[in-house]
């Protein structure tokens, strides 16, 4: 498969693959591979959102931690193209160079609890990403501080507290302010409206659509809730035991897609209307990473599944232009997106 | 409601907590009632007092916290026409009190897996629950136990019944808690956001699992959770809390379509809606829920109020009125007495 | 926008009240206040620091100080109340003197005369050096010779044994301290680093600890306080022995830092450290240490009983503190016939120190556990 490279593309992602064996024993002998991911293609254009879906356990927040150099890549490249230094293969950067990479790149995490430091004030906490990269010191430092909690519409005052004085929406802008240190330019974004509550939610979401545009930011939004990836996102890319399934425009993926497994999970998605129609009962588990059954993963929840399915692993092909399918009846098949749900809140 | 429908009543119930910093109002005047099949959602946020309020009508509630007002009345164990049985008056050590546990009242909970003990295998966990309300012999408790992973659409029951809970995926243990909960077929069943730690084809998948096993049993449902989606699937009647009070109260289809609590209206605004982008960013609710020890005078939503009345809402504390169509809401908008009376002038609506 | 976004940050702070504020140290402070036992064990502990501090000012007699004319003498306590039954102020004691059975062979001690001596507050008597540096002779009380205030009895030679109580808390009470430090540095040092780095280095560390936990505490001890140099004189000789039973516990303090580093390493903040370039002395010294720190002052108090007793083991096994300096294990050491138990009970009243001291700290270390997550309820 070749995804064209966009030249306003900020980070593309080609055929990534991240397995981690399972060892047993004093001599760590290796039993297995857990492969959390395997096979994910994805493009995110500079200033763009987009939302990396999925089940839990299908690698979308190792997919965010092997962009950010947290764990060695297996293989597969990550092309970043950094404002100042060009294009870089962050799967194969060395770790000066992923220091540079992590200057332009920054992460935002799902529990805004467990990703500040109880015993670090907001200032030490947002300073240090300056601190450690020695951007700024001294009054600069504070300067810089404050601009960043105002960016985030905290008040520079609280900034001697601790975390425990904040409410879990003001630290979730705390976290977002750390990730702007660096000025960024492309934050990955993990679940991080997941642990909120849902009149908090729509704040956070509000400032990150802000701050796009103020900043010019791009995102890798990934998340399991689909009404906010459709919210935020500009494209889609929806994955499934570690594979990427399907990735496209954000309306062409909840109006026409082309995979079943995005079709079904679209069916579930709980909706806030008590006349909406029934949700679709997708039946089975969800494969284990370990053991996956051979030929396409999903074929055994598949309503769809022919011999073929069983048997050949799927490629990801380009059904139309930026739409892509890892499926073997992408062209045949008639799915239903969202738009054929009654979703008219009226009689 | 004829009193024949009514299966559980829940009237004034307040349940504090006293813990040493200060008392925790965490159910501050609850009411509402359950009909018999019916199902009562109850939406809240964090802190709103909505687990609390599950485990109060259990009496699950351990020290510090206890009821400390208010009538918890059970109308399944005599029969329709027979006395109600005042729950919150039982001591929760009582004979009565644990068989009305499991045998009328079952609870579901969010974390499956922490509720099931991972030492045992399911099946002796199950045999245990189903030989405490019922006198059967081993290989009968065995063969119901069996039966209800069946029920439950656990894939090989068999095999199922002897494994252990992490052997199970998350869905498949929430299957057996439903299972467990479900074994001696209660009246009522308090599901304390079952399908939160799940992913949503499985909780499509649980949910559908609920629904038919309702119908099938005759049961009424407490159903306890934060998201919007859910509750409208689920519920035939929506209570809606926010800190410890009960705000709106309505059945399913005024509350999406005619929302009036001005809690509810934010709260159904600031979710965005699958298939439905607009590019627009989301209405929000300002500020962020208050600590329960800290909670405002007057309305406790007054502080995030799009409509709030100075010099009422923050005053007075309203109360719950009831409006046409049967519904409930605890806002001074509705309560014509009270905005002659304080002279005010609605804010910028 | 903005007028929402500032809402936000404001309204829920000041509604919180001024706990919400206080950094988490001032939380655990009072959470730590709120354990009655803490603060009993902690007020006992700084009691007994502070005799040990004051020792020479506390202590009537000088330790080595032999009474000839008193050996193995019962406690005396100051009296108020006179043999006519009249109550005098300040308290006061009669001279003694000693008088053996023919038959038994057994002491006993009868007062001479109806003389009172009264106790003389802040008197000048035997010269010593307070705090080790400062030459002074004032003692809290004393009382003119030929009586004695014995409190709580000599020993077979004569000595007074609530001096030797005194000086030996010096000696038991810091010998935990500077164990528990010395075994808390290498403890953290290798817990943080083999947790943090894991791989080959902590697999090595960790295979050591196991062979040196399983080893018997006692003949280990006994072991290694042989190899001590017997030329070394009574200084040389505590701090190796304190030396030496750091080095057999550091072990299991290793191991829980070990652990709680292992979970903090994947906590997000320490990951959010690491994406933003942070190195390892970075995030160790800001993030691993100070949340460590807690959990490390819990296993040291709780240490610190083990340690005092461990002396004291080492002592009364006589492979101690030697004298002329003393401790109390090297007391309970002098207690250990049983003649002691049914003729001189008083010899053992150290131990009494040993366990009150011991059980004050445990309190301390049950209320710092208690404070060390300030956020859990």
């Amino acid at each position: 498969m070749s995804m064209s490279p966009t030249p306003e593309s900020i980070l593309e992602i080609r055929n990534l693959k991240k397995h981690f064996p399972i060892t047993r024993g004093l001599l760590r002998k290796q039993v297995g591979v857990v492969k959390a991911v395997d096979g994910v293609f994805l493009s995110v254009p500079a200033g763009k959102t987009v939302g990396l879906v999925g089940e839990s356990g299908c690698g979308k927040t190792t997919t965010g931690h092997c962009i950010m150099g947290g764990t060695p890549v297996t293989s597969g490249e990550i092309i970043f193209h950094h404002p100042q230094l060009g294009a870089m293969d962050l799967a194969k950067a060395n770790s000066a160079q992923m220091s540079k990479a992590r200057c332009a790149m920054q992460m935002v995490f799902q529990d805004p609890n467990s990703s500040l430091n109880p015993r670090m004030t907001i200032f030490d906490i947002v300073a240090e990403p300056l601190v450690v990269n020695q951007v700024a010191r001294g009054s600069a430092l504070r300067q810089r501080v404050e601009e960043l909690l105002g960016l985030v519409g905290l008040r520079p005052e609280f900034m001697q507290r601790f975390p425990h004085a904040f409410s879990g929406g003001q630290r979730q802008r705390i976290v977002v302010a750390r990730a702007l240190a660096l000025n960024p330019r492309l934050i990955i974004a993990d679940e991080p409206v997941s642990a909120l509550d849902v009149s908090v939610q729509a704040q956070i979401l509000n400032l990150l659509q802000d701050l796009q545009q103020t900043l010019g930011l791009a995102y890798l939004f990934i998340s399991h809730d689909l009404s906010v990836v459709e919210h935020i996102s500009d494209s889609v890319a929806v994955m499934y035991v570690g594979k990427l399934v399907e990735f496209a425009p954000t309306q062409t993926i909840f109006h026409f897609p082309k995979h079943p497994y995005t079709q079904a999970l679209l069916m579930s998605v709980p909706r806030p209307s008590p006349t909406a129609q029934p949700r679709a009962v997708l039946g089975g588990e969800v494969p284990s990473s370990v053991t996956p059954p051979p030929g396409c993963y999903f074929h055994p929840r598949c309503p769809f599944a022919v011999q073929q399915c069983a048997e050949i692993e799927p490629e990801l092909i380009e059904v139309a232009p930026g739409h892509f399918v890892r499926c073997h009846l992408a062209h045949e098949l008639k799915l239903e997106g969202v738009g054929s749900l009654d979703l008219s809140v009226s009689k | 409601m004829a009193e024949s429908e009514l299966l559980l009543e829940v009237r004034n119930l307040k349940t504090h907590f006293f813990a040493e910093e200060g008392i925790v109002r965490a159910v501050d005047g609850v009411d509402f009632t359950v009909a018999r099949g019916k199902t009562l959602g109850v939406l809240g946020e964090s802190g709103c007092g909505k687990s609390v309020t599950g485990f109060s009508i259990l009496r699950l509630v351990q020290p510090p916290g206890r009821i400390v007002a208010g009538e918890i009345l059970y109308h399944g164990l005599h029969g329709a026409d027979n006395r109600a049985l005042d729950l919150a008056r039982c001591s929760p050590t009582s004979s009565q009190m644990q068989s009305i546990r499991g045998g009328e009242i079952a609870m579901i909970f969010q974390e499956a897996r922490t509720s099931l003990d991972p030492v045992y295998t399911v099946g002796s966990q199950l045999i245990e629950a189903i030989k405490y309300h019922q006198s059967l012999r081993q290989e009968q408790a065995k063969a119901w136990g069996v039966e209800m992973l069946r029920r439950v659409g656990l894939p090989d029951p068999e095999a199922t019944f002897n494994k252990y809970p992490h052997q199970l995926s998350g869905g498949m243990c929430q299957r057996v808690m439903i299972a467990i909960a479900l074994s001696c077929q209660p009246k009522l069943l308090i599901a304390d956001e079952p399908t939160t730690a799940l992913d949503v084809t499985t909780e499509a998948q649980v949910l559908r699992l609920i629904k038919d096993l309702q119908e099938e049993l005759g049961m009424s449902m407490i159903f306890i959770t934060h998201n919007l989606g859910v509750v409208a699937e689920m519920a035939d009647e929506i209570v809606v809390m926010y800190l410890g009070k009960v705000v709106e109260q309505t059945d399913v289809k005024a509350l999406f379509e005619d929302a009036r609590h001005p809690y509810t209206q934010a709260l159904l605004r600031s979710v965005p809606q699958i298939g439905k982008k607009s590019g627009e960013r989301l209405q929000t609710v300002p500020g962020s829920v208050p600590h329960p020890q800290n909670i405002p005078a007057g309305c406790p939503f007054h502080p995030r109020c799009p409509s709030r009345m100075p010099g009422l809402c923050d005053r007075k504390e309203p109360a719950l009125l009831p409006l046409s169509g049967n519904r409930l809401v605890r806002c001074f908008l509705y309560d014509e007495d009270a905005l002659k009376g304080a002279n005010v002038h609605v804010a910028n609506t | 926008m903005n007028e929402t976004l500032t809402l936000d940050a404001a309204a829920p702070i000041e509604a919180e009240g001024k706990i919400t504020v206080l950094s988490v140290r001032q939380l655990m402070w009072m959470r730590f206040k709120r354990n009655r036992l803490a603060v009993i064990g902690a007020v006992m502990l700084t009691m007994f620091y502070l005799m040990a501090l004051f020792a020479g000012f506390l202590a009537p007699y000088d330790p080595r100080t032999t009474h000839a004319e008193h050996p193995a003498a019962p406690p005396q306590l100051p009296r108020i109340v006179d043999q006519e039954g009249n109550f005098h102020w300040p308290p006061f004691v009669y001279a003694t003197a000693s008088k053996v059975d023919q038959k038994t062979f057994r002491r006993s001690y009868q007062p001479i005369g109806d003389t009172r001596y009264p106790l003389r507050f802040f008197a000048a008597a035997e010269p010593y050096r307070l705090f080790g540096l400062i030459p002074t002779d004032i003692h809290l009380f004393h009382v003119d010779e030929p009586a004695k205030v014995f409190l709580m009895g000599t020993d077979r030679n004569g000595r007074d044994m609530f001096s030797r109580v005194v000086y030996g808390a010096q000696v038991s009470l810091t010998v935990g301290l500077l164990g528990v430090t010395v075994s808390l540095i290498i403890g953290t040092l290798l817990g943080i680093v083999s947790g943090f780095l894991g791989g080959l280095f902590d697999n090595v560390t960790q295979r050591f600890i196991d062979i040196l936990i399983v080893f018997p505490l006692i003949p280990l001890w006994l072991a290694l306080a042989t190899t001590i140099p017997p030329t070394w004189n009574s200084v040389q000789r505590f701090f190796a022995i304190s030396l030496v039973l750091s080095l057999v516990t550091w072990g299991a303090l290793a191991r829980q830092v070990r652990g709680s580093v292992l979970a903090l390493r994947e906590t997000d903040y320490v990951q959010a450290a690491r994406y933003a370039n942070a190195g390892v002395w970075h995030i160790i010294t800001r993030h691993l240490l100070p949340n460590t720190m807690s959990h490390v002052l819990v296993i040291a108090t709780l240490a610190i009983p083990a340690m005092i007793l461990g002396e004291t083991a080492l002592s009364f096994l006589g492979l101690g503190i030697q004298p002329p300096m003393t401790s109390w294990g090297l007391l309970l050491n002098e207690a250990q016939q049983t003649r002691v138990l049914l003729q001189q009970p008083w010899l053992l009243l150290p131990a009494v120190f040993v366990i009150v001291a011991i059980i004050a700290f445990n309190f301390i270390g049950d209320g710092i556990r208690d404070a060390a997550d300030p956020f859990s309820k």
